[in-house]
């Protein structure tokens, strides 16, 4: 049967001595990442990780996270894959609500450790590279560093089929409580199949990764170049965008991938419009609308020879779902394109009937790729897994071609960058302070991020926090991506005979 | 602009722009901005927008890099030296 960790073994078992990865100087062969995973197999079974328990990874993408993450699999847990951007209350709720046995963590993400495992009773050790002596940890979890993992024994063998979950992976709900998307051994495996039935990949592709792998886009760039045998070369330095071009010259990256904004910034303030890149073969984008102005832009100013795949995708689709082909985006500039092959899209009415050509519709997607659920919350699986399908919330009409145009979503979400944001949980948070009466947050369209976060105040007069209280306290409580850019102070939000805010009307109000 | 001056200005635009106002993250003018969670890649591109709109400097892409832009201290030797 069909398993992640499969994909690992049977690539190391064609190219032994193939780069894997790289990141900076280091570069690991696939024989050189099995054997770091089964250390990491080995040591999870010696701490009494058994078929089905959740294993967390809070760390940046680096050689140790794809160990960790194979090595987890291997061993029969489920990884609990968790965002660093997020801050320590954010880990520890989600440490708690999967359940979590164990914690591997490395580099920056460690040093908040105490916080992060307060209060997570189910949590039993949890590893780092940093041993802080003043640290007091919980009588209930044993601290363990790096070296408690490269001596650990022969790894186990655990019968692990597709059907069993594979990763939780965290996202934001409209409720305002953090989803986890439950995806098997066999979503994960269909999905990559199916991105390579669309996307040719081989053993001579290097793609520059720049998105992390907690986040779904990024997990399936790392398993659609292990399956295939291609090299993922890691660089964390976007915030220098230029650093990322010398890397895909200097290691001669044949892909890179991106969110809007990694393009907008690209195009903005480096050289990769100008840049013959002899390498570069394709470039794909996913993680919202970009502008078709950007678009454009791109396609134009790179040589023909480099394609643009646009593509549009959930995690709860375990990444992606549709595709537009290459040779189609300048007739196509805005569409999603079509359902990637295995995947059945369409576009239907509330009744579940399909659309007409140009009617709007939610997009409806069916496919094996389909996740199993939220995890341990089946009242928000029940409102988007029906029998037809995954509700993407997702409101677009298709073409006389075929071809699908998201118009809107159905559900009250942000898509900040590559983040997909719930306003509920920043309403909330803005909620707890003193003197905030209403909150209202909304998205509005940003060049750079796709949507930036506004939100809409209305305090008492005598006990109102300034701007800056305002943003200081999302910041202590949310992660940086999700404060809001502007706070706007009213007297009263716009609402409707019932009492419910028009969020049209505020978004009308800032255009 | 003195040293001090330029100093001064451009910690109270991070810890203003990051920080809104808490200064008690910064805790060394060495300290790594990204590394320590104050900035993010947007966070890179206000700065380099405040420092061409407000500050008057033109930043060459080349010169977005750690080295010029990753600490207060690193940012006020970039700014010196682009201002002589």
């Amino acid at each position: 049967m069909a398993t992640v960790h499969g994909l690992l073994a049977e690539t190391t078992l064609k190219r032994p001595e193939a780069i894997a990865l790289t990141h900076g100087d280091v570069h690991v062969t696939f024989a050189e990442l099995s054997c770091k995973a089964d250390r990491v197999t080995a040591f999870l079974a010696d701490s009494g990780v058994r078929h089905g328990d959740r294993v967390a990874l809070l760390m940046e993408n680096s050689p140790d996270y794809v160990a960790a993450f194979f090595g987890a699999l291997r061993a029969g847990a489920c990884v609990v894959a968790l965002n660093h951007a997020n801050r320590a209350k954010t880990h520890r709720e989600l440490l708690r609500d999967s359940g979590a046995v164990g914690l591997l963590t490395r580099g920056r993400e460690a040093r908040q450790l105490p916080d992060i495992i307060r209060d997570c009773p189910d949590l039993r050790f949890a590893v780092t590279d940093k041993r802080n002596p003043k640290w007091e940890l919980p009588a209930t979890c044993t601290q363990l560093g790096p070296d408690d993992i490269s001596t650990a024994g022969e790894p186990p063998a655990v019968d692990v089929n597709a059907d069993d979950l594979a990763v939780i992976l965290y996202t934001s709900g409209s409720t305002g409580t953090p989803r986890g998307v439950t995806l098997s051994h066999g979503n994960l495996t269909a999905n990559t199949e199916q991105i390579l039935g669309y996307l040719p990949l081989d053993e001579t592709d290097s793609i520059c990764c720049v998105l992390p792998f907690h986040y779904s886009f990024g997990n399936s760039l790392l398993l659609t170049h292990v399956k295939c045998g291609g090299r993922v070369v890691i660089d964390n330095r976007f915030a220098f965008p230029q650093k990322i071009i010398e890397t895909l010259i200097d290691e001669r990256c044949t892909g890179f991938s991106g969110v809007p904004s990694h393009y907008a910034i690209l195009a903005a303030r480096t050289d990769f419009l100008e840049r013959p890149h002899e390498h570069l073969r394709y470039l794909t984008q996913a993680g919202g609308a970009m502008s078709p102005a950007l678009t454009r832009r791109i396609r134009e100013a790179l040589p023909e020879r480099i394609k643009l795949y646009v593509m549009y995708g959930q995690t709860e689709a375990s990444a992606r779902l549709s595709w537009l082909p290459p040779d189609r985006l300048a007739e196509k500039y805005g569409s999603i394109g079509t359902g990637i092959p295995g995947v059945d899209l369409t576009v239907r009415r509330p009744d579940g009937t399909e659309c007409e050509v140009d009617e709007q519709g939610e997009i409806i997607a069916a496919g094996p790729n389909i996740m199993q659920g939220y995890w341990n919350d089946s009242d928000e699986t029940a409102e988007v897994l029906f029998p037809d399908g995954l509700h993407t919330g997702d409101l677009a009409y298709r073409d006389a071609d075929g071809f699908i145009f998201i118009v809107d979503r159905v559900k009250n979400m942000i898509k900040a960058g590559a983040n997909r944001v719930s306003a509920k949980e920043i309403e909330e948070t803005i909620l707890e302070l003193d003197g905030v009466v209403e909150a209202c947050v909304i998205g509005v369209p940003d060049e750079l991020l796709g949507e930036a976060i506004e939100a809409w105040l209305v305090c008492d007069g005598d006990d109102s926090p300034d701007e800056q209280a305002v943003l200081r306290h999302c910041l202590a409580g949310l992660a940086q991506f999700k404060v809001p850019r502007t706070i706007h102070f009213v007297d009263a939000l716009p609402k409707n005979s019932s009492g419910k805010v028009l969020k049209a009307e505020l978004r009308a109000s800032v255009d | 602009m003195k040293t001090m001056e330029l100093r001064e200005q451009l910690h109270g635009f991070v810890v203003e722009n990051f920080l809104f106002g808490d200064t008690e993250p910064l805790k060394s003018d060495e300290m790594s901005l990204l590394d320590n969670g104050i900035m993010d890649s947007v966070g890179v591109m206000e700065l380099v927008a405040f420092l061409e709109q407000d500050m008057g400097l033109t930043i060459e892409d080349a010169e977005l890099v750690p080295e010029n832009l990753d600490s207060i201290a690193n940012l006020v030797g970039f700014v010196k030296r682009k201002q002589v």
